[in-house]
């Protein structure tokens, strides 16, 4: 009679459990739509399209140049002395050129 | 003193020299008014002549590329008693620069080979010259050096910081 009362147990337990477990999976193929959905709404737009480059604003040519040759005479100012005295800290100093800064 | 002897007196590159020896010089040299904006050589020519800058300005400059076209960029400048086109001197005898007159300026104008056969007639002015003209390349490309280290340190500060 014991032995009987515990096979009875054990069936219900495990039942019980299979129950569980495929009321949990059914949930879970209901939400996987939803999940998905809001995954491609927090995925970036441009993911399979070219990334969009970024460009610094666009200088007048002659501005570039004449920025590029106030740089040349700074650093041939900060040169002035080298062959007279030369050292690692005239080779190291910074600049104030415009077109480093 | 005749303006050309005065002229090359005031030079880097005739310094030391004596008054017979400038003489002697200033003979084969040509005084030469440059107008602003007129080219006396341009890079990768045969350097023919050498310039010493009497008054006025020229510019030195060096080709880049900008945004794909091409632009002739000043990297330095020189005026009263600078000397401009040593390669005239110095084989292989090609200009590294190109020069261009800034303003209205007096040249005095050497013809390379002239002055080359004149130094090595006078050992004295000759080596007087060639010692001047050392300093002079000298102090450029030391300055160049310089100048080139430290836009390599700023590569490396760029890349590995």
């Amino acid at each position: 009679m014991l032995e009987l009362s515990l096979v009875l147990v054990i069936v219900l337990m495990v039942g019980s459990a299979s129950i569980t477990y495929a009321f949990a999976s059914e949930r879970d193929r209901a939400q996987a739509p939803a999940r998905m959905e809001a995954q491609q709404v927090a995925q970036p737009s441009h993911f399979f399209a070219p990334t969009e480059i970024v460009k610094p604003p666009r200088i007048p040519r002659e501005l570039a140049i004449s920025r590029l040759e106030q740089h040349v005479r700074q650093e041939r100012a900060a040169v002035e002395q080298f062959p007279e005295s030369p050292s690692r800290q005239s080779l190291r100093a910074n600049t104030s050129s415009p077109f480093l800064n | 003193m005749s303006a050309p002897v005065k002229a090359l007196a005031a030079g880097e590159l005739f310094r030391g020299l004596t008054s017979i020896q400038l003489e002697k010089l200033a003979n084969l040299a040509k005084v030469m008014p440059a107008s602003s904006g007129s080219s006396l050589f341009r890079l990768g020519d045969t350097a023919e002549s050498l310039y010493l800058v009497s008054s006025g300005r020229v510019a030195l400059t060096l080709p880049i590329d900008l945004e794909g076209l091409p632009q002739d960029l000043t990297v330095d400048e020189k005026g009263a008693g600078e000397l401009v086109g040593w390669s005239a001197l110095v084989p292989p005898h090609r200009s590294t620069l190109s020069a261009k007159v800034v303003v209205d300026s007096e040249l005095v104008v050497f013809e390379g080979p002239a002055l080359a056969q004149a130094l090595a007639a006078d050992q004295s002015c000759g080596h007087r010259v060639m010692a001047n003209l050392s300093e002079v390349v000298g102090r450029r490309l030391h300055q160049m050096q310089a100048m080139w280290l430290r836009e390599l340190q700023r590569l490396i500060t760029s890349k590995f910081a």
